[in-house]
């Protein structure tokens, strides 16, 4: 899998048009007035960063061309705009990292949050690290007892229980 | 003069009780504690422990819970150097120069540097308070809308030091925080804004689950490429924490600046420890010799965001104890102890109040002492953390930062902004926007819009006299240079070269 950084900016400029587009659009959507009675409306604000979003996308874009070309002139094997910025391992943590906190996220309402978070850890302990089974579970169950103790007993935060209470 | 002296001392007689010293120093570390939990702030850390002082003497109680206060300062920096995840919002500027200090091996120079510079910050400001407090407190009064819109503009123009190799991306990234902060009720009209009926984004987006995900989260996926931290056990020792004669010309001006800026700032309601210490950033950035190597790990950009914050932090303190206006979330909570100790801040507390008045006064040398020595003694045990294997201090560091967030408002909603945010934070590494900008202008968006509005309302609909008022003119005069300073004198410079040449 390759993206270069001089795409990665490409992309970065064409979402910041579109976004800033889609921003002011919504804001009409919404009927958030730029100007009410002489002053500044609700709109004025969301209006003018939408406005400054799409123009500061452009400017990415006109400036990852013309940098990209001028590198590409100086030194064509060096250029860091056709260096790959996508790195596997990275990628592989990013999935299960995000992958596993999202689970945390569907799985709080039915078996509370520290249940999860140290069904979390030792997963990721597991996965990431690479460690045996019984040292992932020595630490998800270590760090879900350390942050029970801080949180709920120490703090008092009521954090999510389960269905069944815990 | 003779006076104040007497005055401390009386406040010091308080301090001899072994039990008030030991309340002291509990809560400077519970703050260190629950400051360096990550999205867990001063604010947090005092209400949670305010019911210890249910029933304690009233001087006790607001002793501890300051030392609480200005422990959590400090705390929010051992996280920001460590682990790139600011414990609390004063502390996001540090991750950007503490975390590569970390990378470098040098994590114990950086907290040590963090902990004299809060330290300096924090007696230096006692000081002024004691001198100055009442005169101060005065001139904060002074501030209108006009002038606080000035001064959200001055922060924003600090962005212009934070936009790293391209200020393209550092401004796009400060536009899309300011949108974010306008996410949310509108409250000049009660218009919901880009809300589309979701009650929990009514009250806006807060920007501490946002910086734990740009920064945190971000950090924990993304590879650094050094395979793991680190940490050269001779940085640890302790001769090696103090700074080199070098280092501290280099960070003193840094410290001095930032002290006095971060005082200043601090006792203007609303400003707080978080703008303090960005606009301190900024200003040691744009003044430094070494300004262009700022971010790379340069102890100067730890230095002045440390002082300023623990300075801001004690010059909160001045409108809520003399004039009753709490200027921050935690000197509200503060404010709130104070009366539920039976004492009710306002000009007239150092008179008829002054013996709890001035041993907290006492209480922050003794408070700030103590800092020093959990902070130079606490390092070793600090900078162990690094020797965990880095997937698995990931994988806690994560839990802590995912639990941090539900706790901050009690809601798994915000545990999915900072997901969401760790994501976007990873894409904004990989093509190099900086993070910084962003979490300026969320922190500063709001306040900007909200004071800019007031201020038309107050000066019917004309920008001249929101512009033209003394004390917003001289700020926006000092925005105006510190946004183009730089490049206007570049540009001068080139062309007295080129003239020259010719």
């Amino acid at each position: 899998m390759k993206l270069t950084f001089k795409q990665g900016n490409n992309i970065l400029g064409t979402i910041g048009i579109i976004g800033g587009i889609v921003i002011v659009a919504l804001a009409f959507v919404q009927e958030l007035p730029f100007m009410k009675n002489e002053l500044p409306g609700s709109g004025f604000f969301p209006i003018l960063c939408g406005i400054a979003i799409s123009i500061f996308g452009v400017l990415i874009i006109v400036e990852n061309t013309y940098k990209s070309r001028k590198a590409a002139e100086e030194s064509p094997e060096d250029s860091q705009f056709e260096k790959n910025i996508i790195n596997m391992t990275e990628l592989r943590t990013f999935a299960y990292t995000i992958g596993i906190s999202i689970l945390v996220l569907v799985m709080t309402p039915i078996i509370g949050i520290i249940i999860s978070i140290g069904i979390a850890v030792t997963a990721l302990v597991k996965i990431l690290a690479k460690e045996n089974m019984k040292k992932s579970l020595i630490i998800g169950i270590g760090t879900t007892i350390v942050l029970y103790l801080i949180f709920s007993e120490f703090l008092g935060v009521p954090l999510p229980r389960s269905i069944i209470g815990i | 003069m003779e006076t104040l002296l007497q005055n401390l001392a009386m406040g010091f007689s308080v301090l001899a009780n072994p039990i008030v010293i030991l309340y002291a120093l509990g809560g400077v570390l519970c703050g260190v504690i629950i400051g360096a939990l990550p999205g867990l702030g001063p604010s947090v850390g005092i209400a949670v422990l305010l019911p210890l002082t249910y029933g304690m003497e009233p001087a006790a109680g607001i002793i501890l819970l300051s030392g609480i206060y200005y422990g959590a300062m400090y705390g929010g920096s051992i996280t920001a150097i460590l682990i790139n995840t600011p414990g609390d919002s004063a502390a996001v500027m540090t991750t950007l120069d503490g975390y590569p200090l970390t990378l470098k091996g040098q994590a114990g120079k950086a907290l040590g540097m963090a902990a004299y510079s809060s330290v300096i910050g924090g007696t230096v400001s006692v000081v002024a308070f004691m001198l100055f407090a009442p005169v101060i407190a005065s001139y904060a009064l002074a501030f209108g809308s006009s002038e606080y819109f000035a001064l959200m503009i001055l922060g924003l123009a600090s962005i212009a030091g934070m936009t790293g190799d391209s200020p393209t991306k550092g401004f796009f990234a400060a536009f899309v925080g300011l949108f974010i902060a306008l996410i949310g009720l509108d409250l000049v009209t009660g218009v919901q804004r880009y809300v589309f009926g979701n009650v929990h984004l009514f009250s806006g987006i807060d920007f501490i689950p946002v910086a734990m995900g740009l920064f945190g989260i971000a950090e924990i996926i993304s590879d650094n490429g050094t395979g793991g931290i680190i940490v050269d056990k001779d940085s640890l020792k302790l001769k090696n924490l103090f700074p080199t004669k070098g280092e501290w010309k280099e960070c003193l001006p840094h410290i001095g600046r930032g002290t006095g800026l971060g005082f200043f700032v601090g006792m203007l309601p609303g400003a707080g420890a978080t703008i303090a210490s960005f606009l301190s950033y900024s200003m040691a950035k744009k003044i430094s010799k070494r300004g262009k190597e700022f971010g790379s790990g340069v102890l100067e950009g730890v230095a002045a965001p440390e002082s300023a914050n623990n300075a801001a932090s004690m010059g909160a303190m001045i409108p809520m104890l003399t004039l009753g206006v709490p200027g921050s979330g935690s000197t509200a909570i503060m404010m709130g102890a104070l009366m539920m100790l039976g004492i009710t801040p306002g000009p007239s507390l150092f008179m008829k109040e002054a013996e709890v008045a001035w041993s907290l006064v006492a209480s922050m040398y003794i408070g700030n002492i103590f800092l020093l020595l959990l902070g130079v003694l606490g390092l070793p045990i600090f900078v162990r953390v690094l020797k965990v294997k880095a997937p698995i201090l990931n994988s806690i560091v994560l839990a802590f930062i995912l639990i941090g967030s539900y706790a901050l408002e009690n809601s798994m909603f915000t545990v999915g902004i900072t997901i969401f945010f760790g994501v976007i934070g990873y894409f904004m590494k990989k093509v190099k926007v900086p993070a910084a900008p962003m979490i300026l202008a969320i922190v500063l968006g709001y306040l900007t819009e909200s004071n800019l509005r007031q201020a038309l309302i107050i000066g019917d609909g004309s920008i001249i006299n929101v512009v033209t008022k003394p004390i917003s003119a001289v700020i926006l005069v000092i925005a105006l240079i510190m946004a183009f300073g730089t490049p206007i004198t570049e540009m001068i410079k080139r062309k007295v070269m080129k003239n020259t040449a010719v």
